[in-house]
């Protein structure tokens, strides 16, 4: 009973603290939180959702990653937190080392989402 | 004897707090030694870090005896359990105990402990080095003076994240490939693209000098608007400079520094008692400037945080901070704050025109409204007064004219302003224009009483020095600086002399305000330091100089022309002013990058120069 119990509270814990960032839950993010998180971020300055700023515009990326595949979202989720160089020019992005993992997987999401809308008009 | 028991009791605590100094202090002293020849490293800085939740200062930092011996006291401490330690001196690393760890054996009297720490000689002193040193080997000239004062504005050069930029666009890919002389050449093209780009971000990124919610903040300002360099805090032709002198001349990777490549250009002028004392602050507050006002009797910090519209009060003895509002409807961005003969505090606010004046005991503001006519309609950049600095004494004290005007500076339109508090009377008086510069770009930045109080002065970030008749109004002198220069925060000295930071050369200048003639320029130790303002030291006969760059303060004795340099206890220590107590002699000061939140420390600075 009591092994039961401890296997019930723990493997659950266990799990959670093994599991790679990669498989933690998105977290939808709503337009006003996608906006907080680019201005607090200072994403603004280079993206915006169809203006071409310094770097491509979120419809660009929604169009140039269609139907994002886990691989996809985990390879530009490196990118947010990393930073880049030489996909999109010359010019490269600079990393974002305060941004968490599931952040940046959310937002990410939110990005290819909403860029595809922006991208039919 | 219970009731003997009972007194002690009761006597202690109350002893305890009415002679603080009776209760004792956990006190750490050690020795620091090279291990390489076994001799005491002296000027060694060692640096406590206290356990999170103490009472005080974040860290305390002193420094070594010529015979490498320290002595440090945590009056908030009974022991430094989970406190953390750190030594560092420029060309050694610290190799025993571990840094940030303490290895303390209790002495014989309680509360003492003892400690030994080994450093070691690196021949690579890349992660010592303030920014400045980066581009100490870059050519110097008209280019590098104004990518200095354009960068240093709002953060140091290079920033940290600069570094990071640079390394990247080293390893962009793209590119002919094969061809090492073709891909050369398309990286020359690459790093000029890139850093172009970097321009933008920054004239983007300028927004954020404006409060978080402002409505001509970050958030609120379309890319169009930002990307209008007369609206900046440099013009069209200074980013294209920047641009083209970072490309050529910023180093493609800062992994390595050689240990001969960088020193700090003057003798230090620490002693074993001199105590640097970081408070820290919320980690998205910007507090700009700080000075020291006693309340009661009792000794406080307050400063300007523009980010969140707030004021804040810190008490030295327990650490705690407390944050007062501006009480007005909209955002303020309280920017410079300064202390009158009263014991009121005066702060300049850059957004909404807003100019006040704090009762430190009730905490009830007095406000006016510092915008001259004519201003375009929207509280926008283009349309901005960003009230700056007003006139102070040589004690940096409120100072007033001889009609009890209140002299300011206006940022946003190169005017002066000034305000009758008695009547709320506000006047406002062009500047000279500077050709190829907006009213934004000419950055007309702070000013000064002569001692008569008849003159006033002013400079001009991308400018002059000038002088304005505060009767007439009238500009009366005025002293040209090569592009580049930047003379910016100026202080008057007991003998009517004005002392500006010259902020793209890496010096300061001493004007002679009788005569209105430039008298003298000194090289700072590092030209590539930024300093940011200068303040007379009527009871050291010393001047000041707070730096941006060189994570120092330095300390000028205008008689022999000699500096001695300060260094500070950690990186992204951007100095903007430095206020002298006139009561303890102490320094006071903070930490105030532009950058991102987390990205730089938030701190409030005592020092306790040790001379």
């Amino acid at each position: 009973m009591t092994r039961r119990l401890l296997t019930t509270l723990l493997f659950p814990t266990l799990l959670a603290i093994a599991a790679p960032p990669a498989l933690s839950r998105p977290v939808a993010m709503t337009d006003a939180d996608a906006t907080r998180f680019f201005h607090a971020q200072g994403c603004k300055t280079c993206h915006a959702r169809d203006e071409l700023r310094i770097g491509p515009s979120y419809a660009m990326i929604a169009t140039r990653y269609p139907n994002a595949t886990p691989e996809t979202v985990e390879r530009l989720r490196l990118k947010v937190l990393y930073g880049g160089a030489g996909a999109w020019g010359t010019t490269p992005m600079i990393s974002h080392p305060d941004v968490s993992v599931a952040e940046a997987e959310a937002v990410l999401r939110w990005i290819l989402a909403a860029g595809a809308e922006a991208s039919k008009k | 004897m219970a009731l003997s028991y009972l007194r002690l009791i009761v006597l202690v605590p109350i002893i305890s707090a009415a002679y603080p100094s009776l209760t004792r202090a956990a006190e750490l002293s050690g020795r620091v030694v090279a291990i390489d020849d076994g001799d005491a490293v002296s000027q060694a800085m060692v640096s406590l870090t206290l356990p999170k939740g103490a009472a005080g200062p974040a860290a305390i930092t002193v420094f070594t005896a010529a015979d490498g011996a320290f002595r440090l006291s945590a009056p908030s401490l009974k022991n430094f359990s989970g406190a953390a330690l750190s030594v560092r001196k420029l060309g050694f690393r610290q190799v025993r105990p571990a840094a940030g760890t303490l290895d303390a054996k209790s002495a014989k009297t309680a509360g003492r402990f003892e400690t030994r720490v080994y450093l070691q000689a690196v021949a690579n002193i890349a992660d010592d080095v303030p920014p400045s040193a980066w581009l100490a080997d870059a050519p110097a000239g008209e280019a590098k003076n104004i990518t200095v004062l354009s960068c240093s504005q709002c953060h140091q050069l290079p920033f940290a994240r600069m570094r990071e930029y640079a390394e990247k666009i080293e390893a962009v890919s793209a590119g002919p490939q094969r061809d090492r002389k073709a891909r050369e050449e398309w990286r020359k093209v690459a790093r000029h693209s890139a850093w172009r780009d970097v321009v933008k971000d920054m004239r983007a990124k300028h927004y954020v000098f404006f409060p978080l919610e402002s409505a001509i903040g970050r958030a609120n300002v379309d890319w169009a608007t930002t990307q209008n360099a007369d609206y900046n805090l440099f013009n069209a032709r200074h980013g294209d400079i920047a641009a083209d002198y970072l490309a050529q001349h910023f180093p493609r990777t800062t992994a390595v520094l050689p240990r001969d490549d960088y020193d700090y250009g003057a003798p230090l002028g620490v002693t074993e008692r001199t105590v640097i004392r970081e408070f820290a602050l919320a980690p998205d507050s910007v507090v700009r400037e700080m000075v020291p006002l006693s309340l009661g009797g009792k000794p406080y910090l307050w400063g300007t945080d523009v980010r969140r519209n707030l004021v804040v009060r810190i008490d030295p003895a327990s650490g705690h901070t407390r944050w007062i509002p501006v009480d007005f409807k909209d955002t303020t961005g309280p920017h410079t704050i300064v202390p009158d003969d009263d014991g009121k505090l005066w702060v300049s606010m850059v957004d909404n025109a807003q100019f006040g004046r704090l009762d430190p005991a009730t905490e009830k503001w007095t406000l006016w409204t510092l915008r001259p006519p004519g201003l375009p309609d929207s509280e926008w950049i283009g349309g901005a007064a960003i009230v700056h600095d007003m006139a102070v004494d040589t004690r940096g004290h409120l100072e007033r004219d001889t009609a009890g005007r209140i002299w300011v500076t206006l940022s946003g339109t190169n005017k002066m302003g000034t305000l009758d508090p008695k009547t709320g009377d506000v006047t406002f008086h062009e500047a000279n224009p500077i050709e190829g510069m907006s009213p934004t770009n000419t950055l007309i930045y702070s000013t000064i009483l002569s001692r008569d109080r008849k003159h006033v002065w002013y400079s001009q970030l991308n400018g002059s020095v000038g002088s304005m008749n505060a009767e007439s109004k009238q500009v009366e002198k005025l002293i040209p600086f090569p592009e580049g220069t930047g003379p910016r925060r100026m202080w008057r000295d007991d003998a009517n002399n004005l002392w500006v930071a010259l902020n793209g050369t890496g010096q300061v200048a001493k004007i002679d305000m009788d005569k209105g003639e430039l008298v003298a320029t000194y090289d700072l130790p590092d030209r590539l330091a930024a300093p940011y303002a200068v303040t007379w030291d009527s009871a050291r006969k010393a001047l000041w100089v707070a730096t941006s760059n060189a994570e120092a303060l330095y300390r000028l004795d205008p008689e022999s022309g000699r500096f001695k340099v300060y260094p500070l206890p950690r990186h992204g220590a951007y100095l903007r002013m430095i206020a002298v107590d006139a009561k303890t002699g102490q320094l006071v000061g903070t930490y105030a990058n532009y950058v991102p939140t987390g990205a730089a420390p938030r701190m409030g600075l005592l020092i306790d120069v040790g001379d």
